[in-house]
């Protein structure tokens, strides 16, 4: 399963693995769909290989599902390629990249 | 004093003469007489010895002296030949010199013309080069080029974000269409067993019609249509399931054309962002090193210009030389002059004269090193500023 999603109290940890792309898309969503809009969203990424634009995207609609400037997601445990791609998306004015 | 002692014996032989007896005057006059000649006698000994002392000395200047005048005749062309030659040799050092220095002067001055059209065109270099320069809108600095790349790889990194966001919207919207079309599916399924069921209806309407006989006739033709209705009520629901059939695999297909579009390798922007990133540190340096370098040429350009008119300043040594060869010429035609007049002369008179010469000559050369021109001569320096022109 690549992607894993958990609920405890108030916090939703979506946990990436491997790669990150457009086959993902429904279970991604699935991951937060049904959570509130007002919980702390969690994105592990320590198992992330890889990422590519609709990863970027699919990310850009968790934050809308979360409230847009009101969303509270961390995006946690990046390797460097991947906050290197965050980071040139500007990802870190939007997310809380860690 | 032989005088004096000949007039005493003279004078006392004339008293004797008249005292003593005439006995004794033979015998005294020949005393008187004996003594007067030695004294003559002695006298002209001693100007016969100094005499011939002047004699003998004239004697050997008259012996020397055509000797001398011999070796003069022969060396006097020969000297008069060696100062026209250097008299020449001065006026031709004289040309080259001003000819070389009027050169030198003239290529210092191009030299320091260059050096200061250098200083201008590198002025010019530095100031272009400056990042905050492009005021024209038509030049571009490297720098800017860097920064504009990293804007629009930016920009463009933004859009393919974007583009994919909302691909990715679609796509959950297909998605959530796709699903719905599912469940329609589904509903035609239930359409179509209500008319299955119908149709079963229908037939046990009419056997039960049949069955009536005569009194079911209208029955059965009731139940008839509503077999018909039945199946066409199938039909047409099968004619719906294959219409969102093909709609399902429509949006298959769209889901896939989306995917396209969503997924996009962000592997280039890393490489693009580093590449720029990289460019920009290189321009910066580059810039850095061109600034500081220019301004260095630009110094160095300054100090060209500074010696070269320095150079030519130097240059005005030309004068002082120029003066002390023609003070030289003057003197050697002073010399000339005076061995012509000497090997000229033939009689005493002349003699006379060109002694008198030589010593005016003599005290005028003592005066003349003593005076005015040979000490502004030597006094003049070759410092910067401290030239004096006469």
């Amino acid at each position: 399963m690549p992607v894993v999603s958990k609920l405890e109290g108030n916090n939703v940890t979506v946990t990436i693995r491997g790669r990150f792309d457009f086959n993902d898309h429904t279970s991604f969503r699935e991951a937060y769909r049904d959570a509130p809009p007002s919980a702390n969203y969690i994105v592990d990424m320590a198992d992330t290989e890889y990422m590519d634009s609709s990863a970027l995207g699919m990310l850009l609609l968790l934050r809308e599902h979360a409230g847009g400037d009101d969303s509270r997601i961390t995006i946690s445990s990046c390797r460097p390629e991947i906050k290197k791609i965050l980071t040139i998306a500007n990802f870190q004015k939007l997310f809380n990249v860690k | 004093m032989t005088i004096w002692f000949v007039i005493l014996l003279s004078t006392t032989a004339v008293v004797m003469l008249v005292t003593v007896p005439a006995q004794l005057y033979t015998v005294v006059c020949s005393v008187a007489a004996l003594a007067a000649w030695a004294a003559v006698y002695y006298r002209g000994i001693g100007q016969r010895d100094k005499r011939l002392a002047e004699l003998q000395a004239q004697l050997v200047a008259h012996k020397e002296e055509p000797i001398c005048n011999q070796v003069m005749r022969e060396a006097m062309p020969l000297i008069v030949q060696t100062n026209q030659a250097v008299d020449k040799d001065l006026l031709r050092a004289r040309e080259l010199l001003s000819e070389a220095v009027g050169g030198l002067q003239a290529s210092f001055r191009g030299l320091s013309a260059q050096a200061e059209s250098q200083v201008s065109l590198v002025t010019e270099l530095v100031q272009k080069s400056a990042p905050d320069s492009v005021a024209d809108g038509k030049s571009i600095s490297f720098s800017q080029f860097a920064e504009e790349t990293n804007d629009v790889l930016e920009v463009f990194v933004e859009q393919i974000v974007s583009s994919s966001k909302d691909s990715m919207d679609i796509v959950h919207a297909v998605n959530d269409l796709s699903a719905k079309m599912a469940h329609v599916v589904k509903l035609i399924g239930g359409v179509q067993s209500i008319a299955d069921q119908t149709n079963l209806l229908a037939l046990n309407a009419a056997i039960e019609a049949a069955r009536a006989g005569e009194a079911g006739r209208g029955f059965a033709v009731v139940a008839d249509e509503v077999r018909a209705l039945s199946q066409s009520s199938n039909r047409f629901g099968g004619e719906i399931r294959q219409v969102v059939d093909q709609a399902m695999r429509d949006i298959a297909q769209v889901q896939q054309t989306t995917s396209k579009i969503a997924s996009k390798d962000m592997t280039f922007a890393i490489t693009s962002k580093e590449r720029v990133d990289h460019m920009l540190t290189e321009v910066s340096t580059l810039n850095q090193f061109i600034s500081e370098r220019l301004t260095r040429v630009s110094g160095m350009s300054s100090e060209i210009g500074q010696n070269v008119n320095d150079a030519v300043r130097a240059m005005q040594f030309e004068d002082v030389v120029r003066q002390l060869l023609e003070y030289v010429e003057s003197r050697v035609s002073v010399v000339s002059s005076l061995l012509n007049d000497v090997a000229a002369v033939s009689s005493h008179e002349e003699k006379e004269q060109i002694l008198q010469r030589l010593a005016q000559e003599k005290k005028q050369l003592a005066e003349t090193r003593k005076g005015d021109h040979f000490v502004k001569v030597q006094q003049t320096s070759m410092d910067q500023g401290e030239v004096e022109l006469f």
